[in-house]
């Protein structure tokens, strides 16, 4: 069926306006990769799970079976029937020795974020979260986590049935069975919590198991990646080692972090806002971008900030962010300083390109306030200035009721 | 017929894997169209992708592969919309502030990022089988075939929830100060 196209409908060109709006850059690729990863935890836990419920309906079978050949038999008797195990609670394989090669063949796989996990098949991994608050769940296996430097607010952990290892920054090896767990820094730092027991802080070269004696297959693995990234930072002094957060080698442009904000990146660009602020402190523009970054994020210091940047801005924007300063300080119920604010900028004069909306905050704020000869003045100043103005009903209203 | 196996071999990855490339793009696209501007579109697509790699092992052919996925992506991208409505004003105040170098008449603002935000706020408000409708036929630009598979619906019942959302937002926009006079208006 050929779809209706309707030029002359507004809410057609609208929808189209919509469906033609161009789409921010992504890494595809490294989504497949994660979507992969974490299917096939997913794939696994499901196949864990029939195969329990499996276990259970024998059980409940062979309980069924003992009942009806034997009805008089005790309900102990009964449930000693002997069920073989689930698969998944058999016991693990014993760990090599040290120094003993993989017994299978390895695999990694790079998250987006950076991230290189290198798995030897037999785990179960399961991604808990992506992006910032990195989280996976280990319950069996062995796995070795490469983590480039964390940024500033970003976290890395992982959880198996018996600990939570969390880091800064870092390779390490995690390896789970159903008995025990056991790490191995290989860099960096990471801290060990157990329930009930005091956090561990394992260093480079350091383990830690329940027995006290392990070391990771992935151990090789794991030490060459380190070796790998000292000599990175050797060769390039100004990569940051691996426990201080990352630096932008490139500090964004003031475009680019409007587009952030636009597209509702509002974290990364109060970062990067902010950083331009310190950077430019004398730039109206920046802050002006900062003030709109803490508004969105609703921070009560855009107040203040839209206030500075007025002071900096050019008279045309300084009146805007006067205005946006007043609207917020007006919504707080400081109907005083919205006025100042307004003042300030000079929001309210005429020639500025925002005179009409400024003017009807300034009566809302002197409504508020009460004072009512001001009000009076202005609201009539209004409807000679702004005959057409959109609060034009509300100024009428406002001198009706006086 | 089962086209994957639930259990993940590892041919079958490779497969999954060459289905999930060839989609991820049109899938990310599907999202942000549902979703509208805002900051969830990179998780929601990835979220989207897992799921279908994860449902791709139960696909049994009986729709086409892109309509399956695509079914994916809007009920993944819906789950977003309904968590992230406040954020939808917020992302309206935002863009009100933003400046602008193009020349600002009635109709390029309501054409340009505030109109769109202010029409993804009043979609937010909407019922989700009303908004998936419109978004599909008039925003995505699908045909009402088309849309009525991807929400596996009977053609009829898909023209009254987009007949019903068009004049929800017509109502809904009204008094909106930027896009009720151009609705109204045509040109405003």
């Amino acid at each position: 069926m050929i779809r209706r196209v309707d030029d002359h409908d507004p809410l057609d060109r609208l929808a189209r306006a919509a469906g033609e709006r161009p789409l921010p850059e992504s890494a595809d690729v490294d989504m497949v990769t994660t979507a992969l990863l974490a299917a096939r935890g997913r794939a696994r836990r499901r196949h864990r799970t029939r195969l329990v419920a499996s276990a259970a309906l024998l059980l409940l079978g062979a309980f069924g079976v003992a009942w009806s050949v034997w009805p008089d038999a005790p309900r102990l008797e009964a449930t000693a029937t002997p069920v073989p195990p689930p698969p998944d609670r058999l016991p693990p394989d014993p760990l090599p020795p040290v120094g003993a090669p993989a017994r299978v063949a390895e695999s990694m796989l790079v998250l987006p974020s950076g991230d290189r996990i290198v798995h030897l098949g037999e785990d179960s991994l399961e991604v808990v979260s992506l992006g910032r608050d990195r989280r996976f769940s280990l319950t069996r296996g062995e796995v070795l986590f490469e983590v480039p430097p964390l940024e500033t607010g970003h976290s890395f952990e992982v959880q198996t049935p018996h600990l939570r290892a969390r880091v800064v920054g870092t390779i390490f090896a995690v390896s789970a069975d159903m008995d025990a767990s056991a790490v191995e820094v290989y860099e960096g730092e990471v801290e060990v919590s157990r329930p009930g027991e005091a956090t561990l802080h394992l260093t480079a070269g350091e383990s830690w198991s329940a027995d006290g004696e392990w070391s990771s297959r992935l151990a090789d693995r794991g030490r060459q990646a380190a070796t790998r990234r000292l000599a990175t930072r050797v060769s390039e002094p100004n990569v940051p080692s691996a426990r201080t957060p990352n630096q932008e080698p490139e500090a964004p442009t003031l475009q680019e972090v409007q587009s952030w904000l636009a597209d509702g990146e509002v974290a990364r660009a109060l970062v990067a806002a902010s950083a331009g602020v310190d950077r430019a402190p004398e730039s109206g523009p920046w802050r002006m971008l900062l003030g709109d970054a803490q508004r969105v994020s609703g921070s009560s210091d855009a107040v203040e900030t839209y206030d500075a940047a007025a002071r900096l801005l050019s008279e045309s924007r300084a009146t805007q962010a006067g205005y946006l300063a007043a609207e917020l300080r007006l919504g707080s119920g400081d109907a005083a300083g919205a006025l100042r604010s307004l003042e300030a900028a000079r929001a309210t004069e005429r020639g500025s390109p925002i005179a009409e909306r400024a003017t009807a905050l300034q009566l809302r704020a002197l409504e508020r306030m009460g004072d009512t000869a001001e009000l009076q003045r202005i609201a009539r100043a209004y409807l000679l200035n702004f005959p057409a103005g959109p609060a034009r009903g509300y100024v009428e209203g406002l001198l009706a009721a006086d | 017929m089962r086209f994957f196996s639930p259990a993940i071999a590892e041919d079958e990855t490779q497969a999954l894997d060459s289905v999930l490339r060839t989609i991820a793009p049109s899938m990310r696209r599907w999202v942000a169209r549902h979703l509208g501007p805002g900051p969830d579109l990179d998780d929601a697509t990835q979220e989207a992708l897992i799921e279908l790699a994860d449902a791709l092992g139960r696909f049994e052919g009986r729709s086409k592969l892109t309509t399956y996925a695509h079914r994916i992506g809007v009920r993944v991208a819906m789950r977003h919309a309904k968590r992230n409505r406040r954020r939808s004003t917020q992302m309206l105040a935002l863009v009100q502030t933003l400046p602008t170098s193009a020349p600002v008449t009635p109709e390029a603002t309501a054409l340009g990022r505030e109109g769109i935000a202010r029409l993804y706020a009043a979609l937010d408000e909407m019922r989700g089988d009303r908004r998936t409708a419109f978004v599909l036929c008039d925003i995505e630009r699908l045909s009402h075939d088309e849309a009525a598979e991807v929400e596996n619906v009977k053609l009829d019942t898909l023209r009254k929830r987009l007949h019903r959302a068009r004049a929800e937002l017509h109502e809904r926009l009204a008094d909106d100060p930027v896009l009720g006079a151009y609705l109204q208006g045509g040109q405003s």
